[in-house]
């Protein structure tokens, strides 16, 4: 994978690509925080040779710089800062998949009705879409697996909190999305600061965006998620219906961040489920 | 004597003050109102680059008030207009909330128009733009209209007449080229407002995604100076924002962009 920068809407925007043109189905990965794109770095050795995968690091990761309005944080912004980096790569015709994980899942989403025909299947693991997040403001469980999005709502405790040791915050984010230590990210986690004002424009953003864009998504879905994850409570299909018309939903022994625990496992099911939709799309 | 004084002076200054709003911006505001309208027509021919079939009108609306945000934009003279097929031409609009931005989703071939007016550094800017991806002969026809309308408008400025019959005229021109006025059917049935340098506090303040700018500037200048429709006569001089809208048989064609009238001395500001 190679490192590309390029200015969208005045902001330096970093994002990972296959070496070569956009010339087959394009993967586009959103990550999740504390992570860089490089936390799916077992997926891009398994797909990079089939498809052109792209993995931008979202707003205040890494090089893409997080500038001074909050707005850049906001899902109508990422939204536009990923077309524009869909747009440079010249993905004009060929068929697109999302793989998203964490806070990239409503991200992810969003963008979702914006590729036109283009968006052929979904994976989401381990996220909450903004509709999933309103509906779950019912559930006790959630609010205490939540803890820390409520923590980051208060501008300034949180950065209070973060100077002090943020090794130990991030280790202890690690942790308890139970990944082992040797399978945490080397290269450089993006720290927690720049996911602040993301889970903080997710808060904001959720009435508001579940009431005004409530259409749902038809296109192939699959849902894969941890059993034992220690921020989001499994899925129900009920659930998920209400968002993903199309849904198949694998739910795995692990965390958090299953795909770097289990990559094999989870590479297989994202690869069979894109096949099978690639499949019937040369068939019709 | 003592209430007397102040009280006539404060009447001056509104006079003075009005028909200096009145009148033709000094050189620096055209600075102002031409970097205004240079980011508003950036912004709408980006946004449109990105436009694909399946966005709602409510979504294109919001990816656009979120690009010029993203361009330090704090304030509306309107929040952004997205019309898609048919509603390019107003079919079923009959109350002010259905010219908002609608669920109406894009089709393959469907024409579309982005009306968007931020304010920059004070200056507002209200830009108007139809599109299609791909090609329409119909909407090619349109648009070559729409290009003499372009050069015939400053012209007919030039004649010394009223707004009124400007007005009256360009409406006969759309008739008699087999199109529907469409304009008519905006609030007031104007062909176009003028345009003032305003505030930019109070962006969350918005009526029919109007910002309050937009109230005020009508209700402190009163409404009939302020719209170029079919009851205007007064003076012409000032910058308006013109934008005539015409129909075919499935849809509209519009486009806004600043005129700047001093006497006989009628441009565009874009040139």
């Amino acid at each position: 994978m190679q490192e590309r920068n390029v200015v969208v809407r005045g902001l330096p925007t970093g994002f990972l690509t296959s070496p070569g043109e956009a010339d087959r189905p394009v993967l586009l990965f959103f990550h999740g925080y504390p992570d860089t794109p490089w936390i799916f770095e077992d997926q891009f050795s398994q797909f990079m040779d089939h498809f052109y995968v792209i993995a931008p690091f979202m707003r205040g990761v890494g090089p893409s710089i997080g500038g001074t309005e909050d707005n850049r944080f906001s899902l109508d912004s990422i939204a536009l800062d990923i077309l524009g980096i869909l747009q440079r790569l010249n993905v004009k015709n060929q068929p697109v998949y999302l793989v998203c994980h964490d806070l990239g899942v409503p991200q992810a989403l969003h963008v979702a009705p914006l590729l036109g025909g283009r968006l052929k299947g979904l994976v989401v693991m381990a996220g909450l879409s903004i509709g999933m997040m309103v509906h779950r403001l019912r559930m006790p469980k959630q609010h205490i697996k939540s803890w820390y999005i409520y923590l980051m709502q208060v501008p300034g405790l949180a950065e209070a909190l973060l100077r002090r040791r943020p090794k130990n915050w991030l280790d202890l984010a690690y942790t308890l999305g139970g990944l082992d230590r040797e399978r945490r990210p080397t290269n450089a986690g993006s720290g927690l600061s720049p996911a602040f004002k993301h889970y903080r424009s997710y808060v904001q953003a959720s009435l508001r965006k579940a009431i005004r864009h409530p259409k749902a998504i038809d296109v192939p879905s699959l849902v894969v998620w941890g059993k034992k994850d220690g921020f989001l409570l499994p899925p129900t299909i009920d659930e998920l219906e209400r968002e993903l018309t199309n849904v198949e939903v694998r739910i795995l022994p692990g965390g958090h961040w299953l795909f770097r625990e289990h990559p094999e496992e989870v590479n297989g099911l994202i690869l069979d489920f894109v096949e099978r939709i690639h499949r019937g799309l040369k068939a019709s | 004597m003592a209430l007397k004084l102040p009280r006539t002076q404060v009447l001056t200054g509104l006079s003075n003050y009005r028909r200096r709003q009145a009148g033709v911006p000094s050189a620096e505001d055209l600075e102002g109102f031409r970097i205004s309208q240079n980011l508003a027509f950036r912004g709408v021919y980006e946004v449109s680059q990105l436009v694909e079939t399946g966005w709602s009108e409510r979504r294109c609306a919001d990816l656009l008030d979120m690009w010029f945000r993203d361009h330090g934009v704090t304030s509306f003279f309107h929040k952004s207009f997205v019309w898609i097929g048919e509603r390019t031409r107003f079919d079923g609009v009959r109350t002010p909330g259905d010219f908002l931005p609608s669920s109406r989703v894009l089709l393959e071939d469907e024409v579309f128009i982005l009306d968007v007016a931020p304010i920059v550094g004070g200056y507002p800017s209200d830009v108007g733009v139809t599109f299609v991806h791909g090609e329409s002969k119909e909407l090619a026809m349109a648009a070559k209209f729409l290009g003499i309308l372009r050069m015939e408008i400053p012209r007919l400025f030039r004649l010394g007449i009223t707004g009124q019959e400007i007005w009256l005229r360009v409406h006969q021109m759309i008739l008699d080229s087999g199109f529907d006025n469409i304009h008519q059917m905006y609030p007031f049935g104007v062909l176009g407002h003028r345009v003032h340098k305003y505030p930019e506090a109070g962006s969350k303040f918005a009526l029919l995604q109007f910002g309050w700018q937009a109230a005020w500037g009508l209700m402190s200048r009163g409404v009939k100076s302020q719209l170029l429709n079919r009851n205007h006569t007064e003076s012409l001089d000032g910058l308006w924002a013109v934008e005539p809208h015409l129909g075919c048989q499935d849809f509209g064609v519009k486009f806004e962009e600043f005129l700047l009238v001093n006497g006989d001395e009628v441009e565009w500001l874009r040139g």
